[in-house]
């Protein structure tokens, strides 16, 4: 299980994040909500040990962060928002760096790597630098390395990016097939579609602070049965869109 | 009225001369402020040039015949348009590969109401406002103060009409290196295949940089070279910088025919390289979109990683940041530049040593020969530590901070030291090798070269005894000291590890039994300085950030 408790940062006089708490049970993908700019990646950021809380703890299957850094770390793959990878590197290269980082030998390395590479369809392009790449290759790339060592908790921060309908549908197969014998996956992302259909709850954050922990079913229900969208847009307390598109049409017009 | 696209995108393109991609916020900022310290170096180094030719022009002013004076101005002069150009040539071989509008700017401003004219213009309007500002700083900072001294009852014209010819000369002389670069990185982009376009542009480069440490030796030389120019040599024709001093010499009003066609050899020559400059500009306007996009499918000619062979078993996170390290340094135009720029450093230095001793006693002469390896080594050392600490892509580094692990740390940085002791000792060992060998015999090689090999190895663990990066992957500040101290640093390394490594060479091949007491104590010091080493190498986390001096380290209790 990874518990999050009391999460806190703060940067000077502004804190993103105030007192996050949460919890990811064995076999469960938790879907991790809010608009921009409240404290999502700030939040993922701590719980992959990137960032350091200014208050809080986290521990993943009893390894606390702060106590051992190491244990928890090497049970977690990350999937970041946007595609930072070294682009002059080739996908079976990065693969190799990410693997040997994480202490994985050869010949099993190479075998898995090949493997990985022609199931998510970048076998092909093997000798290009990644910076030939698309923003869905790179995804995918990114993918297959926060795969590699078969981790027990996978972050991933709006993952489905750039990627086409079929890598779409073949990632959300694979995210619910993963989560089946216990492992767990954090679930950050702005499409609310593909959260309703993978993640068994959600928590919504809104100015570092969190405004809903539920399961998706009950969260409806108990707003009527407005899709999670209106939900969504309730809780975190979201402007009259049509009003504010009206707004941005004047100004454009103006 | 100027098109307003036109100046937004002017002014966006001299900045970006200005900027580097791979540093962040603060690291930009301090290579702004760095820029700026050079050129005031410039204007310094001008003044101080006044000073030091002061006395010898006040000597040759005072004599009773012109005949010295006129002698050795034309070799001063030689050097003071050297200089510029040299610099010059130093700051666009920097920034060569954006001469040329690149495939960023056609899928951003293509994509824009843009026209490709509007961009071009842009391009060559910032060219011009970058060269103009380096040119004239070069020029005025070297020029002025050497027309100044110069003056004297032998000098023939006013000190206003001298300063004019001077700056004419020189900022045509300047203008020729500039066309040159912009005609040979014209050339690669028009002529190369477009999979090989990086890799071809980056070896240039690289040799452009090479080419022109490597010329420092000559310019350093230039002041003694006035009774061969008198001699009126046709090998002068070879040297573009003589050409320029023969337009000076015209439009001062000499009547040599030597002077009057060396002046036209400088001005057919500044026309022709503008000229296939303008030809390479002209292709890459009417065809940007063939010339600039690359083909994405083909292998690469960077397909295949070769690996040294390693019979033992070493750890999966070595070999890790061992490929990491060498695939970058072998992809990165940048980090090369960095490398081999400070390692030809050490080649013209000891070049530069080795044949300035050459007439003297045999003692200075072998001294001066048997010192070869090591400057090279000080150079490389210096030159991969540079280039190591440049970063690559900094938002990529998160994955060397999500997998930092205690139990591996070591190992990352085991690697980083067999890069220092590979690219840093043995490097430099092999290119020395057939120096010793030629020039000293065999024997002496083999006696020597294994001292050299141990002396390397301590100044490799003195280098990096506080090492804590993955390289690459750590912001970095430059002028983070001040650059004089710096340089005193990298100087005092050079010439202590030079003298007191010579002495223990010398001392070792003077029989078996010092040789073997040599060997005794430099392994003595390696092992005290590796225990050092590893009372805290890959125990304390791995760094991420470039700290200023002054920062505050708290105890973290």
């Amino acid at each position: 299980m990874l518990e999050a408790r009391g999460l806190t940062k703060r940067y000077q006089t502004i804190t993103a994040v105030n007192n996050v708490s949460f919890e990811i049970k064995p076999g469960e993908i938790l879907g991790y909500l809010g608009p921009n700019g409240s404290g999502k990646s700030t939040t993922i950021n701590m719980v992959v040990g990137l960032l350091e809380p200014s208050e809080g703890s986290m521990s993943l299957l009893g390894h606390r962060l702060a106590a051992d850094p190491d244990a928890y770390k090497r049970r977690i793959g990350y999937v970041p928002e946007e595609p930072h990878l070294y682009t002059h590197l080739s996908a079976p290269e990065y693969l190799s760096l990410v693997g040997g980082l994480r202490s994985m030998r050869n010949p099993a390395l190479a075998e898995k790597i090949e493997k990985l590479l022609r199931l998510f369809g970048l076998w092909d392009s093997r000798y290009l630098a990644m910076s030939g790449f698309s923003k869905g290759m790179r995804q995918r790339a990114l993918l297959s390395a926060a795969l590699l060592h078969n981790p027990d908790l996978l972050v991933l921060d709006e993952p489905f990016s750039g990627l086409d309908v079929s890598a779409g549908l073949l990632f959300r197969t694979l995210l619910r097939l993963f989560v089946r014998d216990g492992q767990m996956i954090l679930f950050s992302s702005h499409r609310l579609d593909v959260v309703e259909q993978i993640c068994g709850r959600v928590v919504i954050l809104r100015q570092g602070r969190i405004v809903a922990v539920e399961e998706i079913d009950r969260l409806r229900g108990a707003r009527a049965t407005s899709p999670l969208e209106e939900v969504f847009a309730r809780v975190t307390l979201q402007e009259d869109y049509t009003s504010v598109a009206e707004q941005i049409l004047e100004v454009i017009r103006s | 009225m100027i098109d307003p696209r036109l100046s937004a995108l002017t002014r966006h393109f001299f900045h970006s001369f200005f900027r580097l991609s791979f540093l962040d916020d603060a690291g930009e900022e301090s290579f702004k402020r760095g820029l700026i310290g050079v050129l005031a170096v410039i204007i310094a180094f001008g003044l101080l040039l006044g000073r030091i030719y002061m006395a010898k022009y006040a000597m040759l002013s005072s004599l009773r015949t012109p005949a010295p004076f006129q002698l050795m101005l034309p070799a001063d002069q030689l050097l003071m348009l050297s200089l510029p150009m040299f610099f010059v040539a130093f700051v666009m071989a920097l920034v060569s590969h954006s001469v040329f509008p690149d495939e960023t700017d056609y899928w951003i401003l293509m994509g824009l109401p843009v026209p490709r004219w509007i961009v071009f213009a842009a391009k060559v309007a910032a060219l011009f406002l970058f060269t103009t500002v380096f040119i004239a700083a070069a020029n005025v900072g070297i020029g002025v103060p050497f027309t100044f001294v110069t003056s004297g009852r032998w000098s023939g014209h006013s000190f206003v009409v001298r300063l004019a010819i001077q700056l004419v000369s020189g900022t045509l002389a300047s203008t020729f290196t500039v066309a040159c670069i912009i005609a040979i990185e014209g050339l690669i982009v028009v002529l190369t295949p477009r999979p090989w376009l990086p890799r071809v542009s980056v070896v240039m480069q690289t040799m452009l940089i090479a080419g022109l440490v490597l010329s420092l030796p000559i310019i350093n030389r230039m002041p003694a070279f006035g009774e061969y120019i008198s001699t009126k040599p046709r090998a002068l024709f070879l040297a573009p910088p003589m050409w320029f001093v023969g337009l000076q010499q015209w439009l001062l009003g000499s009547d040599d025919p030597f002077f009057s066609r060396l002046a036209l050899s400088a001005l057919a020559g500044t026309l022709a390289f503008a000229a296939l400059g303008a030809g390479c500009y002209l292709i890459v306007y009417r065809r940007f979109d063939k010339v600039i996009l690359r083909t994405a499918g083909g292998r690469p000619p960077w397909s295949v990683n070769v690996r040294i062979p390693w019979p033992f078993r070493r750890h999966p996170a070595h070999d890790a940041v061992q490929g990491f390290t060498s695939a970058t340094l072998r992809r990165s135009g940048l980090h090369q530049l960095v490398f081999f720029g400070l390692l030809t450093i050490g080649v013209a230095l000891a070049a530069t040593s080795a044949f300035g001793n050459a007439g003297d006693r045999e003692r200075s002469f072998i001294a001066a020969l048997l010192q070869v390896p090591l400057t090279l080594i000080a150079a490389a050392v210096i030159g991969l530590r540079a280039a190591l600490l440049l970063p690559t892509n900094l938002r990529a580094s998160w994955i060397f901070g999500i997998t930092e692990d205690q139990a591996t740390r070591r190992h990352q940085l085991e690697a980083v030291r067999h890069l220092f002791v590979g690219l840093g000792v043995m490097l430099p060992v092999a290119l020395a090798a057939p120096v010793y060998v030629g020039m000293l015999g065999a024997r002496t090689a083999l006696t020597c070269l294994p001292v050299v090999v141990l002396l390397g190895w301590i100044f490799v663990e003195i280098a990096i005894g506080r090492w804590r990066r993955i390289p690459f992957t750590c912001t970095v500040l430059f002028g983070k000291r001040p650059p004089a101290y710096t340089v005193l640093l990298a100087f005092l390394a050079f010439g202590v590890f030079g003298t007191v490594g010579t002495l223990f060479i010398i001392i070792a091949r003077s029989g078996w039994r010092s040789w073997l007491v040599i060997m005794a104590i430099l392994v003595t010091i390696i092992a005290v300085l590796r225990w050092q080493r590893l009372q805290t190498w890959g125990r304390l986390g791995l760094e991420f950030e470039d700290y200023l001096p002054d920062r505050i380290e708290t105890l973290g209790l």
